[in-house]
């Protein structure tokens, strides 16, 4: 069994999260170390998948205030607020990184299995599911629910749970979880975004406690999703945190990409 | 082109090479096993014509609905030639991913990076074995 690194970071800002996790995703690449992380946002952020258009946060007006940060993964745009981030740092050498789908649908299992402990039902997204929820917001109308009162679908939505693809986490046809990959040449980066209860800055979006009514705890949620990833993916975790050497390297990739206006006005 | 004639880099690139004007030109795509892996293909960023190449290095990089990926350049050269139509039109690495579907034409400064690069028997092995 491989021994990995579990950290879990107190909320920051949306830039330095980003950092961070390239910083893991290199010392993945060049020791070899997993790491599980969990983490939070300081204030409301709107990420922007990488060939996003900043310009387009106009099509979303709840979060037009919110500061904005330009992932390295793909996808659609994530308000993170009333949310829990995890992002998994794999090298090469861990059979898990050779499998694209596996991990992501592994990672969502986790998280479904845990949800079913507490009496909340959710289940991965298949393409044939029949009742897609797809909220968005409506800037025309003010509306994200038909006359019907189901969500509006658009499948070209500009927030990521807006969308949905294959192994998503849905409740009740909302979508409750996504994740998105970066592939380098010797190691993945995932991270994702659960979203536990309805944003000010994303009002069409509900979480899982607006769905289920119950409470989630944060601290409890990242015990139980730690243990499920020591048994679902053979590792072992240890507590830790960055050292000073990925301190620098996070410094380095905060002040060349996700702290500059450069990189996250790019496209 | 036929893949078994082709090499390829362990980062699933494939390259074609090919004598031209005194010179070797690779042609460059990514393989089969890749797009399949890769699943649906939403967008696709290519350096210019003109940019200098090293192997092992990123050229360029293609999205994925679940994730981004580098590509990664198998030789060290000048690009000579992209294939700008592609990002608009992704669905052809899926049904010519060797023909088609190749992404840069690298005009080569030496040819130390090739005997790096696997044949396709090689190339099957490593992709058997990851899964």
């Amino acid at each position: 069994m491989n021994r990995a690194r579990l950290i879990i970071d107190p909320p920051a800002n949306g830039a330095w999260n980003m950092a961070v996790d390239q910083a893991l995703l290199e010392t993945a690449s060049e020791s070899g170390l997993t790491t599980l992380r969990f983490y939070q946002w300081d204030e409301p952020t709107l990420s922007l998948g990488y060939f996003q258009k900043h310009e387009d946060r106009a099509l979303h007006p709840p979060s037009l205030t919110c500061p904005l940060v330009r992932r390295r993964t793909g996808g659609g745009a994530i308000l993170h607020h009333s949310e829990l981030t995890y992002s998994l740092c794999v090298p090469s050498s861990n059979r898990w990184c050779a499998k694209n789908a596996e991990l992501y649908e592994a990672i969502h299992l986790m998280v479904i299995g845990y949800l079913q402990q507490k009496s909340i039902r959710a289940s991965l997204y298949r393409e044939t599911t029949a009742a897609v929820k797809t909220p968005v917001f409506n800037a025309a109308s003010n509306e994200t629910e038909d006359k019907n009162n189901r969500p509006r679908i658009d499948p070209s939505a500009f927030l990521c749970f807006g969308r949905r693809s294959a192994g998503d986490v849905v409740m009740q046809g909302y979508k409750i979880m996504g994740s998105a990959q970066r592939r380098g040449k010797n190691a993945l980066l995932q991270h994702g975004s659960l979203l536990l209860e309805r944003s000010r800055f994303a009002p069409e979006l509900p979480g899982i406690e607006d769905i289920s009514g119950g409470q989630i705890s944060l601290k409890k949620t990242i015990e139980k999703l730690s243990a499920s990833a020591e048994n679902e993916l053979r590792i072992e975790l240890f507590a830790g945190m960055l050292s000073k050497l990925e301190l620098e390297a996070a410094k380095r990739i905060f002040f060349e990409l996700f702290g500059n206006q450069q990189w996250n006005l790019c496209r | 082109m036929n893949p078994e004639e082709l090499l390829f880099a362990e980062t699933h690139e494939w390259a074609h090479i090919a004598d031209q004007d005194g010179g070797k030109v690779a042609t460059i795509g990514i393989s089969a096993n890749a797009v399949e892996a890769l699943t649906d293909l939403v967008y696709m960023d290519l350096p210019a014509a003109g940019t200098q190449v090293t192997a092992g290095n990123s050229f360029g990089e293609v999205e994925s609905v679940k994730a981004t990926s580098e590509l990664y350049c198998p030789v060290d050269g000048e690009i000579v030639d992209v294939n700008t139509s592609l990002p608009d039109n992704l669905e052809i690495l899926n049904s010519d991913p060797y023909g088609d579907g190749w992404i840069i034409k690298v005009k080569l400064s030496n040819e130390d990076s090739l005997a790096k690069l696997l044949d396709y028997a090689a190339y099957q092995k490593q992709c058997d074995e990851a899964h």
